[in-house]
């Protein structure tokens, strides 16, 4: 009985300390996708959003654990021909609005003070849990955006900018406040590089669809909802994404391959880190 | 002995109370061809949420969804009812709604005495917006009422009901309402959209309709006769009307694209009824019972299929159509309200209400004004006067609250009763102005409120199997929306841009040529500086700096006026 216990007591010693020197610093993964362009003509920023939030939930994240800001209403829009859906292809094989969807932020709450305070988690004690980024110094988030932006700008809706120095700031304050692990951040919008150019946080990988100086273009247009409704950089990154599975062992380097730049992505796809090989398991890609 | 009863009382809290779950579908024609489709879902519990003992920490929960009543148990709600609507219903062809929702989103609810109303007030409203995906969160003091008449409670309250101090109301047209809305509020129901009626909810099917209300309703019931014991009930409507349809015969598919093939089997009655009067209907399916329901003084026939004792089949039911049919008289009620006064200044707000009828009705009218729409109350007029019984007005204050005025209006048999009001558009500070300014901004359904003896109009009875005498009908005005003179936003850029360019330019060209004072270069002049290899006298490079500095500090103040 004693002996028993014994064994039993260093059987559990060891395990615990393998379990403490074990090397991850990885166990949760969030995202936060944000589409900042307000009016029918920008139905593919919505699309752009609302087909990453498919592939996000697919591969694993759950619904609280994403923060999903639209600027506007695309599916109910009175100009939608097809009222409760968003197609991102002009072939409509997935309704990437679905019957399961859940917006955190919509319309006029997607301000550039709202996604700063749920960034860096300075939000009114009103303020529900699903609208909060809950993540700790072992989270790993997603963070996507899609718009109109220029040199070192993100608009959103027509009325307002995020420039890159806050953004880098809002993502310094995330560090020293351990509210990540790693950030993936991904930027669909003409001169998409300028928005990383000036961050000093570490632990962050980028990823722009276009070169300073560069615009990215759309896909290709609908004629039946008549408005473009797919960006080129998110299409070929939702082509990649569509092959890639919970179990699947796919790594940095082949993401970025399945980027071309110039042709046929018309514009320069850049990362902002030497890519590093890793096991890409679930979205962010680390 | 004590402890025993303290346990057994705990026991009594904690045991699984009585949690009964009903679903209710109505299938009504509607004149032109559409037809009308009403869902209930309602969820009983006798167990009062707000009377939970602080001592017992566990709660059963069940069937009734725990995330709605903790919300309503921490921000001490009695009553809270929600609704989400798309589309306008048309009362003059089909008569009244089953239940009457504004354009957007309208929240009201009561609270618990004794609570700070206003604190519980934007707690509610930020909790149910992120329960229900919507921007709920932009209710605040500007878009609050609290009308002394109008919406009372529906279910048994503790306090005083004759004050509205307990009351907070609002309503925001601008809400757009889409599967997201409908997503969370399907995950409400015990069933959700896996069985029972709820699996006819398809999302794509019903946003493509004419008009679509999504309704929560919470309140306190009484559950004996001195209401010494309370219990908490929430029905979960969903009231949609199908576009005409081009076929003559109306089947579960055609209407919902989904045959019901299984029932909600927490479900403790779960029927579906459709109307037969007049009749002109043929039901091929033969129901489980025909009823004949009194309502509002007229009784119509319903086919009821009670979806519980379900074929393994699945059921499926035809009526034939008949787009010929027309409403049997004219609505007794029906309210109407335009804007007029096109882009003057003086802007108003006219409301006609027409008595089809041939009884008077007593119409308690509800108008809600935001504060930048300045109403004159002195320019109120109700044509003929001798309607205006009472009047109850709270005026407004700038950015703390809006205008809210109550009017008791007698409308005699047959006539039509005009009500008219001037206002006058403020000016918004530039930062009020919301992304799409030019949209224009919204002025909330009024509320009509009568008591009926008699509905011919009314579309769905409210309580089966029951005798009605009277019927409250509530009505929704159309929202109005009204163009506020918008500033040109780019103008601070092209003024800073102007600005410096005269002072870089002109200013300074001027400032040299007035002070400028001529001084023979005499070479080995040490007071000169070299400046892109000229040499320039020191006074006038000082005084450049100058100039910018001034500039510099006209530039700043300019962008930041405090």
């Amino acid at each position: 009985m004693r002996l028993s216990c014994c064994a039993l007591f260093i059987v559990s010693l060891w395990t615990v300390c393998k379990a403490v020197s074990s090397k991850s610093t990885h166990t949760n993964n969030w995202a936060v996708l944000v589409c900042s362009s307000r009016y029918w003509f920008n139905y593919r920023h919505v699309a752009n959003t609302l087909s990453m939030y498919r592939s996000v939930k697919r591969l694993g994240i759950p619904d609280s654990n994403i923060i999903l800001m639209l600027s506007d209403d695309m599916a109910c829009n009175a100009r939608n021909p097809r009222p409760a859906t968003v197609f991102n292809n002009e072939n409509k094989a997935i309704n990437v609005y679905g019957d399961d969807v859940e917006v955190d932020y919509r319309g006029y709450e997607v301000t550039v003070e709202n996604l700063i305070r749920v960034l860096t988690g300075r939000l009114d004690s009103s303020v529900p849990r699903s609208k909060r980024l809950l993540t700790d110094d072992r989270s790993n988030i997603l963070i996507y955006m899609t718009g109109h932006g220029g040199n070192g700008f993100l608009k959103f809706q027509d009325s307002q900018e995020i420039s890159n120095a806050e953004l880098a700031a809002a993502f310094e304050q995330m560090w020293q406040k351990k509210r990540y692990n790693e950030i993936l951040f991904l930027i669909d919008s003409c001169q998409a590089a300028s928005m990383f150019k000036l961050f000093y946080s570490p632990n962050i990988i980028a990823s722009s669809s276009s070169r300073v100086g560069e615009e990215s273009l759309s896909h290709h247009p609908d004629t039946d909802i008549g408005v473009h409704i797919i960006d080129r950089w998110t299409y070929y990154a939702l082509e990649f994404l569509e092959g890639v599975s919970p179990a699947s062992q796919v790594t940095m380097e082949n993401f970025a391959s399945a980027l071309p730049s110039d042709t046929p992505l018309l514009s320069g796809a850049i990362f902002s880190l030497p890519l590093l090989e890793k096991r890409m398991y679930d979205p962010p890609l680390l | 002995m004590l402890r025993f009863l303290y346990i057994s009382a705990c026991l009594v809290i904690v045991s699984d109370a009585n949690q009964d779950h009903t679903e209710k579908l109505f299938i009504r024609q509607l004149p032109q061809g559409r037809t009308l489709a009403h869902f209930e879902f309602v969820t009983t519990w006798d167990t009062h949420h707000l009377m939970f003992n602080q001592a017992a920490n566990v709660h059963h929960y069940g069937l009734f969804p725990k995330s709605l009543a903790e919300v309503m148990r921490h921000y001490g709600t009695q009553e809270v009812h929600l609704s989400l609507t798309q589309g306008m219903w048309r009362s003059r062809v089909w008569g009244f709604p089953p239940i009457s929702a504004p354009l957007g989103a309208e929240l009201w609810a009561w609270f618990l005495p004794g609570t700070n109303a206003e604190c519980q007030w934007k707690g509610l409203v930020n909790a149910m917006s992120g329960l229900l995906c919507a921007s709920l969160n932009f209710i605040e003091s500007t878009a609050t009422y609290q009308p002394l008449h109008s919406f009372k409670p529906w279910g048994a309250i503790v306090g005083n009901v004759s004050s509205s101090q307990l009351l907070r109301y609002a309503s925001l047209p601008r809400e757009a309402v889409c599967t997201e809305n409908f997503t969370p509020w399907t995950k409400l129901l015990p069933c959700g959209t896996k069985a029972g009626l709820g699996s006819l909810l398809v999302p794509s099917v019903l946003y493509d309709t004419e008009y679509h209300s999504l309704g929560l309703h919470f309140t306190s019931e009484c559950l004996n006769n001195d209401c010494s014991q309370l219990g908490v009930q929430l029905m979960q409507s969903l009231t949609v009307v199908f576009r005409p349809s081009l076929k003559t015969k109306l089947t579960m598919k055609s209407l919902f694209s989904k045959t019901l093939s299984s029932s909600c089997p927490v479900a403790s009655k779960s029927k579906l009824l459709v109307c037969v009067t007049p009749e002109l209907l043929d039901v091929t399916t033969p129901p489980s019972v025909w009823e004949e329901v009194g309502f509002g003084g007229v009784v119509t026939r319903w086919a009821v299929y009670d979806i519980a004792n379900l074929t393994s089949g699945g059921l499926k039911f035809d009526i034939n159509v008949h787009t010929s049919i027309g409403m049997p008289w004219a609505p007794s009620l029906l309210v109407h309200r335009f804007l007029t006064g096109g882009k003057a200044e003086h802007r108003g707000i006219t409301t006609e209400m027409f008595n089809n009828g041939r009884t008077s009705l007593d119409v308690l009218y509800l108008t809600m004004v935001p504060w930048f729409c300045r109403l004159f109350l002195h320019t109120l007029k109700v044509t003929p006067e001798s309607s205006r019984l009472y009047q109850h007005y709270t005026p407004a204050k700038d950015r703390v609250r809006p205008h809210t005025l109550e009017l008791l209006i007698r409308v005699p048999p047959l006539s039509t009763i005009t009500i008219t009001t001037q206002f006058s558009p403020a000016y918004l500070k530039w930062t009020e102005h919301p992304s799409d300014a030019h949209h224009g901004f919204y002025i909330n359904s009024a509320v009509a409120t009568t008591v009926m003896t008699s509905c011919p109009n009314c579309t769905i009875p409210s309580g089966l199997g029951t005798r009605h005498r009277e019927v409250m009908v509530r009505l929704h005005t159309e929202p109005l929306l009204v163009p506020l003179p918008t500033p040109d936003f780019s103008m601070p850029y092209n003024v800073l841009c102007f600005v410096c360019t005269v002072v870089a330019i002109g200013f300074g060209s001027i400032f040299n040529l007035t002070t400028r004072q001529l001084v023979p270069d005499i070479p080995g002049n040490k007071k000169a500086w070299t400046v892109f290899g000229r040499s320039i006298d020191r006074s006038i490079i000082a005084r450049g700096v100058v100039l910018i500095a001034i500039a510099g500090v006209a530039a700043y103040t300019y962008l930041n006026p405090e």
